[in-house]
């Protein structure tokens, strides 16, 4: 990432607290400013342009989306458009950014973003023929979104099922699993705190778990929220992932070892 | 015996205690990237964000790898070994350690691969700690003039392109010229150094074999073996069948280990068999990384692939112990082309360089070296007194020689001067030969020498120059004491000088050529006639009975 990314990606956060009222629709109209700038190259390129003047860029994304949009998202395009980003595909990751964190605060404090957004991957990720069908790049992006719809529709809050739509509309190159880990982890920061993943051979008791979050919030900085999963071939013990970071305590990771040892 | 009686009870206490007392290895904290790609020996792998340059990677089937390139969101990782197991999403974690090698006395007649694994089915490898690969080579102050010989038992180097201590000398030629075989004829050529026992005498070889055949890795092993050479040998072998990124370490592991004996203070010798084939490896690495290809489709660090490695090659100064490193690499050329990308690098990087020519190894002309253009930069400096002394006209004698030989190819008529020249070109020439695996000894190649330069073998026919040579050291050695002293003194002095022409002119009345004449003519021998009274008659005459 570079430094100017950087930079811009800071501005345009400070600028999502900045606003106010913050409802579901606010973010769609982000996500739908976003996809309008990936699918024009020529938008695409003036925005990303490190040399136009910043008050050109605001009169451009004014002009382009004054008339569609809400007036509020218009400023905040405009806002995070009028920063200069390294790379073209840095904005349009400003822009998704935006439109999460937006998202996560529409929801307010009764629901958990970070949680849903886990769960529909590890949905997704159980299942290869939705994963095939949501990264494929054969069908058109309706069926996509019908999909999603008809999977998530009621089973999880209306922001969530807004990221799941707009990360399934502009993949950006990514897979489905990658960008929803990618959109949980912003959702998790918005909220302040990190998402580790516990695996575990048995379902872990309440009290297992707040010594565990205990546990990693002196090893780590900020608040910790697990997310458990319980996958019998671990055999035994934890196997905690935070971040790049692996605390793997599991016996099937022990005997892996063990096995090459042996082999070694 | 008496009877042992241990309660029941005391059994349990003390199993439970060992129960309690066993810990199982606690979880550490490890960084996990995943597979992006994999192919050709290389795959990409994302996160693991404080990955450190050059440091092994672990892949989740125990596979290692060399993280080369550091990018913005990706690794680029050589895959070190069988890469048939790597699949995209497998987790990759870090070790923690740069690449390093073993070190140690126990290395000694071993056959290693490129990370310090025995391959010889000897068993473990006794070591003395690790050495890092990417070292930097000693600096100036660290250094000290090269100025003792490294014989290599080949008459033709030891008296004309003279290799000392810690210098980098370049073996160059195409395919089949004998570059291997001059390489493993010094390493032979080392064997009474290191028998005599003295630090300051032996010299440690490694033979570091990238890209070759697994045949002809097994016959080196097998002639150093049978000279009894491989006691004081490594082997480093990247064989053919390897993958790239190991070719293109290996050289890095020889002189890693090569670097760790130097550093204590002793003398090694480094032969690198081949670069070339280590800067295809290294190409094919860059490639697959995405690398911007350049000239020859190279990478632009090839250059500094090699002068860093024949860097390291050095004479380190007193304070460090005086240990030296010399490096002979070898490149094959195609076609005899030295002005190809990798030989004009690696020629400017060493200190000298021997051409090895096919011509001359078709006409039977072996060690096929061509002295014209081969050169040592430093070496007349690391020769000894004695050669030194002999060799001086050698090489201006060999030249005019051959500019009188391309002229008297046309010419019929020449005066004596120019046919007295060349007769005594042909027999030095002669004189230059050796059959592989018959290393000389500093002091037979003095006396060589001194009697080709000096006229001495003016008069025996070319054909039997060798055996001549090899009769006459023959008798040298078991009629007088001339080779003991150049041995052990290695001065050339007036009165072995005068020894040596005695002794040649009585060896010359005994020998004979080889079409059974004798050498020299002795004369004839005359008897007066009897005198008339001095012959009588017998007659055989028929009895009666």
């Amino acid at each position: 990432m570079g430094s100017a990314t950087r930079q811009a990606l800071s501005a345009a956060r400070a600028a999502v607290d900045s606003i106010d009222r913050v409802d579901t629709g606010l973010a769609e109209d982000v996500f739908a400013a976003g996809r309008v700038v990936g699918e024009s190259a020529p938008l695409r390129g003036a925005l990303a342009d490190a040399e136009a003047d910043a008050a050109q860029k605001r009169a451009l994304t004014a002009a382009v989306f004054g008339s569609q949009l809400s007036a509020p998202a218009v400023e905040l395009v405009s806002t995070i458009a009028s920063h200069r980003w390294s790379r073209q595909s840095d904005l349009l990751a400003g822009i998704e950014e935006a439109g999460i964190r937006l998202a996560v605060r529409a929801a307010g404090s009764g629901v958990d973003i970070p949680a849903e957004l886990f769960a529909v991957r590890r949905f997704v990720a159980a299942d290869s023929e939705v994963e095939l069908a949501l990264a494929s790049k054969l069908s058109p992006v309706a069926s996509r979104v019908a999909l999603v719809e008809r999977l998530f529709a009621g089973t999880t809050s209306a922001s969530t099922l807004a990221i799941v739509r707009a990360l399934v509309q502009q993949p950006r190159g990514r897979r489905i699993g990658e960008s929803l880990g990618r959109a949980a982890d912003l959702a998790a920061d918005e909220l302040g705190f990190r998402v580790a993943t516990v695996t575990s051979a048995t379902p872990l008791t309440a009290a297992q778990l707040d010594r565990l979050s205990a546990g990693l919030g002196s090893q780590y900085e900020g608040s910790i929220r697990l997310n458990d999963i319980v996958d019998p071939t671990i055999v035994g013990g934890l196997r905690v992932q935070i971040g790049d970071d692996v605390i793997d305590g599991s016996i099937a990771a022990r005997l892996e070892s063990l096995r090459q040892q042996l082999a070694g | 015996m008496a009877e042992l009686s241990i309660s029941p009870d005391e059994i349990r206490s003390a199993l439970s205690e060992f129960v309690s007392s066993y810990e199982p290895g606690t979880a550490q904290k490890t960084e996990v990237g995943y597979v992006k790609d994999a192919a050709d020996g290389i795959a990409h792998v994302e996160g693991l964000p404080s990955v450190m340059a050059n440091e092994l990677l672990k892949f989740a089937d125990g596979t290692l790898g060399l993280a080369l390139n550091l990018d913005e969101d990706e690794i680029g990782v050589v895959v070190l070994g069988d890469f048939t197991g790597i699949v995209e999403g497998q987790e990759v974690t870090r070790t923690g350690e740069v690449l390093s090698v073993p070190v140690g006395e126990g290395y000694l007649g071993r056959v290693v691969d490129p990370l310090g694994n025995p391959i010889d089915g000897l068993g473990a490898i006794e070591t003395s700690g690790v050495r890092a690969l990417e070292l930097q080579a000693p600096g100036v102050m660290q250094r000290k003039s090269v100025h003792e010989p490294l014989q290599t038992g080949i008459k033709a180097i030891d008296a004309m392109i003279p290799v000392g201590r810690g210098q980098r000398q370049l073996i160059i030629g195409d395919r089949q010229t004998g570059k291997t075989a001059i390489a493993i004829d010094t390493i032979i050529n080392q064997k009474a150094n290191w028998d005599s026992g003295d630090v300051d005498k032996q010299v440690r070889c490694i033979y570091v074999a990238i890209g070759q055949k697994g045949s002809t890795i097994a016959s080196v092993k097998g002639a150093l073996e049978e000279a009894g050479a491989l006691e004081y040998t490594t082997i480093v072998a990247a064989p053919a069948s390897e993958a790239a990124g190991f070719k293109y370490l290996a050289p890095y592991t020889g002189s890693a280990i090569g670097q760790h004996w130097m550093y204590e203070g002793k003398h090694v010798l480094i032969i690198f068999d081949d670069l070339s084939k280590q800067a295809e490896a290294y190409r094919a690495v860059s490639l697959l990384l995405r690398r911007p290809p350049g000239r020859e489709a190279y990478p632009g660090d090839v250059f500094y692939l090699h002068s860093r490695l024949l860097e390291r090659c050095a004479k380190l100064s007193d304070e460090l112990g005086a240990g030296s490193m010399t490096g002979l690499p070898i490149i094959e050329t195609k076609a005899n082309d030295v002005s190809a990308y990798i030989p004009t690098n690696v020629i400017s990087i060493t200190d000298g360089q021997i051409f090895l020519q096919s011509d001359l190894f078709n006409a039977n002309q072996r060690p096929a070296v061509d002295v014209g253009i081969s050169v040592s930069r430093v070496g007349g400096d690391a020769q000894v007194k004695s050669i030194k002394k002999v060799s001086g006209t050698l090489k201006l004698e060999l030249a005019q020689y051959r500019s009188l030989e391309a002229f008297a190819m046309f010419a019929s008529d020449l005066d004596a001067a120019s046919r007295r020249q060349l007769e005594r070109g042909a027999r030095l020439t002669e004189l230059l030969k050796q059959p592989q695996y018959s290393p000389f000894p500093v002091e037979q190649q003095v006396v060589s020498i001194w009697a080709g330069t000096n006229g001495k073998l003016d008069d025996v026919p070319v054909e039997d120059i060798l055996r001549f040579e090899a009769e006459y050291l023959d008798y040298l050695g078991r009629n007088s004491d001339v080779l003991t002293v150049l041995r052990d003194t290695n001065v050339l002095g007036d009165d072995t000088v005068e020894k040596l022409e005695s002794t040649i002119a009585e060896f010359k009345l005994g020998f004979q050529t080889g079409d059974g004449k004798p050498l020299v003519a002795v004369g004839t021998e005359s008897f007066q006639a009897l005198d008339k009274d001095e012959v009588s008659q017998e007659q055989i005459v028929k009895g009666r009975r």
